[in-house]
Formats: C-alpha cells, structure tokens, sequence
C-alpha cells in the first residue's frame, strides 16, 4: 500500500512538474490535455472506482487548477518524503549511536546520551513511520478533492453525489410518511374510532334502560348518541382523505375499483399492474385517479370517462380521458396544481390537454423506482 | 336468538355483548380471529354470526372473506357484517352470494338497540339489511346519471325505495313512515311499476333487484 501511495505522489509530481513545460512547449494545449488526463486517472486511482470523481475527464480546467498542479503534485511528494526521511532517520538513531557516534547527525538538536534513549528515540521513531505512512496515504487523496473542487467536472461530480443523496432521503421521507399515514389510519381505527363505536353502544343500552326516563333526560342522551355519531362520520371522513381503508385492505386495485364504483357517469376503467407498488406511490396513484374522476364530477360534465392505469414495474402510467367541455386550467385552483405536486415528488411528468369544447386527456408517468 | 361474534377488539367484542345481552340475545362464542369462526360455526351452528371485517393475520378484509366461506360451507347462514366503513365493492361481493340472510353495517348502527335488534331479526330470518350509507352511495349515483325512472318518483316513494333496499319489511317501512301497511303496499307496487321491476315480497330478492337496478343505470 505504501508503494502505490509513493507511486502516486511520485506520479502527481511528475505530472505536476510538466505543467512547467508549457513554458516551452510549441503545442500548450497538447501538453494541457496531457496533464489533465495524467491526473485524472492519478485522482481516479487515490479516490477508488466507486467514486463518481472518476466517472469523467475534465476538458477544460483554470488556470488555477494548472497551478496548483505544479505546486501540490512536487509539493506534496516533497512533503511526503520529508516526513518518510525524519521518521526513518528516526527510527535509525540506534544504529548511528552505536556505530557511527562520532560523526555529527544532521538536524539532531537531542542529546542522545545513552543506548537505552537511543532506543527510546526509535521507539518514537516507530509513531512517526505511522504518521508519515498515513499522509502519503491521505494527501493524494486531499489533492484529488481539490482537483474535484476546482475542476467544473468536479463540481457536478459533486451535484451527482448531492442528487443521490437528496433523491434518496426524499424517498425515504415519502416512505416514512406513507408508512406514518397508514399506522394513523390503524391506530384510529383500532382506537379512537373503537372507543367511540363502544361508546355508542353503551349509550344505545343506557337508552333502553332509561325507556321510562323524564323527556329532558331522554333528550340529552339522544343529543350525546348524535354527536358521538357525528365524531364519527368526521373521523370516517378524516381517514378516507388521508389513507383510504380500502387501499389498505384490496390494494391499489381494490382501492381504485372503490373509486370507480363512485362516479356518477360512465366510466371504463383499466387497471394493469404486475406486481404490487411500493406504499407511497400506490396511494399517490389512488389520489391522482381520485382527483382526476371527481374533477370530471366537478367541471367537465362529461357523460363518459376512461381511466387507464399500467405499470410494466419500471413506471407506471395513468391516462384520464373524459368527453366533457374542456377548458381545464391548471391556474383556476382545479385541484390540478396540487395533483402536479404530488406526481412531482416521485419525480413523475404530468401533460394535460384540455381544450375548449373538450376532450379532456390527463396523462401522469411515474418512475417506480 | 343465538349469535356468534367475530371481532378481534375486546373492547366493542364486549360492547356488543353488552347490546346482544340487552336485547337477550344468547352469544353462544365471541372470537377474535376467521379460524376460530368457522370452528364455533362447526360446533354451535347459531341463528346469526356478527363479523367484523378487518380480523387478523393482517387486518385487511378476513372477516369477509371468512363470512364468504361460512356461506359456502353452511349456505344460507345468516351473517351480518359490521365494519367502521362502507364500501360499495364489498356489498357487492355480499349480494353476488344470492342466499339472503345478509347483513352490512357500519358498527356505529349498533348504537341504535332498536334498530339494530330489526336489523338482527331480518338478517337471522334471511333477509338482507344494508347500511343507509349504502343506499345513499348508490341513490346518489342514480341521481347524478339523471335516471329518469328515479325523478318519476315522489319523495314518499323514494323513502319508501330508501327504506326497502336496506332490507326493510312492510311493517317495518309503515312504521317508518308512520303509515298504514296497506299504503307501503302502494307505494312499493307504484315504484315497482315505474321502475319496471317485479313487485316481491321477499326482501332479499327485492334489495337485489333494486340494486341491480340502480347499479345497472351507470
């Protein structure tokens, strides 16, 4: 391992040292060229294969970067050897202390004294090979990430790793938040909502055994059965705007058939999907199909519809054609905007052809990856 | 009446033992998962099974799916289905099983004792008794896709429509209605007539044709 560190330090200062040929040389660009494909595959080696540095050569690099391959690639090999020349000088006192003791020791301002602090100096000597071998190992790389840094290829090396990365944490906050939306649906269903459906059945009993009971007291438990009720229904409603049950219990296929079974004009509906999705993006689907039928509902006043829905496991696909009047504009507040959102965050394209007198046609595609 | 429950939460499996209790209605099992059903089914062979639909392994639609079973071992064994929500896809699925004795209702009916003892009565007696969240649902659609037939009918005749396809009896309806049996006789020979269906007096066949008749305007 510590050749190959050395054999890279060396390599970056040759590298670095032919910088200085521009000077001279008839052909610049030629010698340019050379020296960022020398380097790269020197930075390429110091960063690893996994490393999206190494996916690209810079064509045009500063002038900035030219120099500071001349001076990093000799500095740094200089500094490399310095430290390998003082930790094994180091670690030789014993040697010179029993040997050659007469002659004077460049650089020694210790007073040696002994054999035993002549080895007590190699001991230390030791802690230095370690430091010396750990910078030659970590300073090509330093001087790949500021190549990476001041190269334009670096940098969107940088916005690559930086895309990754947000792409990820985005889909895993989508993730958390589907898994978060159906651990509430369950948690009111098997609490909140229970409680309350016991409470009305408790009153439903006190009711009947209170059959007898003066008109006043009757009326107040029928105003406290009707606003237990009424919690309910709002908590059914809450629940189906946030994560439908039926999605829960059939899938997307159940969940859009619910949907289907709802509209009020005639509607051919198309769903092929081979295996099941991931959680967010099922729900996404229900909700774009969901708001593209009541839409239709809303504004179009069309008397047939169709819903084509496909996912072939790379990406899905959803088309709403509907045969009414058109003219559905993103900017009137159509519950469009918000549907481009959410097809937005799973990084979905979503074309709407709407023109006056119709036919509407919506047409949503969503990675599914 | 003996009644078997399938509800996996303690507390509305008590809730419901406390209305049936009320209503003295003899639970003879109270279970908690669609295994344990179908073998109390076996040993007890009740009047009426009340299922929840979500049961475990996964809390999806068991209860459904092990009523469905239970009919098909045991066709004609009333059922009747409770759950926090109504959807239409699982009416369907119950009607397609032309049996009678079918219930479906949101759990929150329970509360109304009376009501629910109706209810109860009409399923064990293999009628069918649908939530009016279902009527609603379906009447709504009708609505919306301008049924001509529907608008021909007057409010009463739509009330008494509501009433009937969520499993009613005559009886039931004139008291209802605060009418004579007599005059929901009417109505229902009327609304049958202008929907061109035949009038029965067997309430499951008759929530079916209404039904079918509603879902196949769409």
């Amino acid at each position: 391992m510590i050749r190959q560190d050395l054999a890279l330090l060396l390599s970056n200062a040759l590298t670095g040292l032919r910088v200085l040929l521009i000077v001279a040389a008839r052909d610049r660009n030629a010698v340019v060229q050379n020296v960022i494909a020398r380097q790269h595959r020197n930075d390429s080696r110091a960063l690893g294969p996994g490393d999206p540095a190494g996916l690209r050569t810079p064509v045009t690099v500063s002038t900035t970067w030219l120099i500071a391959q001349a001076v990093l690639g000799p500095g740094l090999l200089a500094l490399s050897l310095l430290l390998w020349g003082g930790a094994l000088g180091t670690v030789a006192i014993p040697l010179w202390w029993n040997f050659a003791s007469e002659t004077p020791l460049p650089g020694l301002r210790v007073e040696v004294g002994s054999t035993r602090n002549s080895f007590v100096l190699a001991g230390l000597g030791l802690v230095f090979v370690v430091i010396a071998a750990a910078c030659s190992h970590g300073l090509p790389r330093w001087h790949a990430r500021v190549n990476e840094m001041l190269s334009s290829a670096g940098r969107s090396a940088r916005l690559e790793r930086r895309v990754a990365a947000l792409t990820q944490s985005r889909s895993g906050a989508l993730e958390a938040q589907a898994t978060e939306l159906r651990r509430i649906e369950r948690d009111l269903h098997d609490g909140a909502q229970a409680r309350l459906v016991a409470l009305t059945m408790t009153l439903g009993v006190l009711d009947r055994r209170l059959r007898d009971a003066p008109a006043s007291t009757r009326q107040l438990l029928g105003s406290a059965r009707g606003e237990v009720e009424e919690a309910l229904r709002e908590l059914r409603e809450l629940v189906r705007n946030v994560y439908p049950p039926i999605l829960a219990d059939r899938g997307l296929a159940g969940g859009l058939e619910s949907l289907a079974e709802q509209v009020t004009y005639d509607l051919q509906m198309d769903v092929v999907v081979q295996q099941r999705l991931p959680v967010p993006l099922e729900s996404t689907v229900y909700f774009v199909v969901a708001e593209a039928l009541t839409n239709i509902s809303r504004h179009s006043n069309a008397a047939h519809a169709s819903v084509e829905v496909r996912s072939d496991g790379q990406q899905v696909t959803i088309k709403v054609v509907d045969d009414g009047r058109g003219g559905a504009d993103e900017t009137q507040g159509s519950g469009l905007t918000g549907l481009r959102r959410r097809v937005a965050a799973f990084d979905g394209t979503m074309t709407l052809s709407s023109p006056p007198g119709g036919p509407t046609h919506l047409s949503v595609e969503i990675p599914c990856a | 009446m003996r009644v078997v429950i399938a509800e996996d939460l303690l507390l509305l499996r008590e809730g419901l033992k406390l209305v049936l209790a009320e209503l003295d209605c003899e639970v003879t099992a109270a279970v908690g998962d669609p295994d344990a059903l179908l073998q109390e089914l076996e040993r007890e062979r009740p009047d009426l099974a009340i299922v929840d639909i979500r049961l475990p392994p996964t809390f999806r639609d068991e209860g459904l799916r092990a009523a469905l079973e239970a009919r098909r071992r045991w066709p004609g064994l009333p059922v009747l289905i409770l759950s926090q929500y109504i959807e239409q896809a699982y009416v369907r699925e119950l009607l397609e099983d032309a049996g009678g004795g079918i219930g479906y209702l949101l759990k929150d009916r329970v509360g109304d004792v009376e009501q629910f003892l109706a209810a109860l009565r009409t399923v064990a007696a293999g009628g069918t008794v649908l939530d009016p969240e279902v009527m609603r649902g379906v009447l709504a659609r009708a609505d919306a896709l301008n049924s001509d037939a529907l608008n021909d009918l007057t409010p009463r005749e739509r009330e008494a429509l509501e009433l009937m396809a969520r499993g009613r009896s005559n009886a039931a309806i004139a008291a209802e209605m605060v009418v004579t049996e007599r005059a929901v006789s009417k109505y229902i020979n009327r609304i049958f007539g202008k929907l061109g269906l035949d009038p029965s007096d067997d309430t499951h066949r008759r929530v079916e044709a209404v039904l079918r008749y509603l879902g196949s305007r769409s």
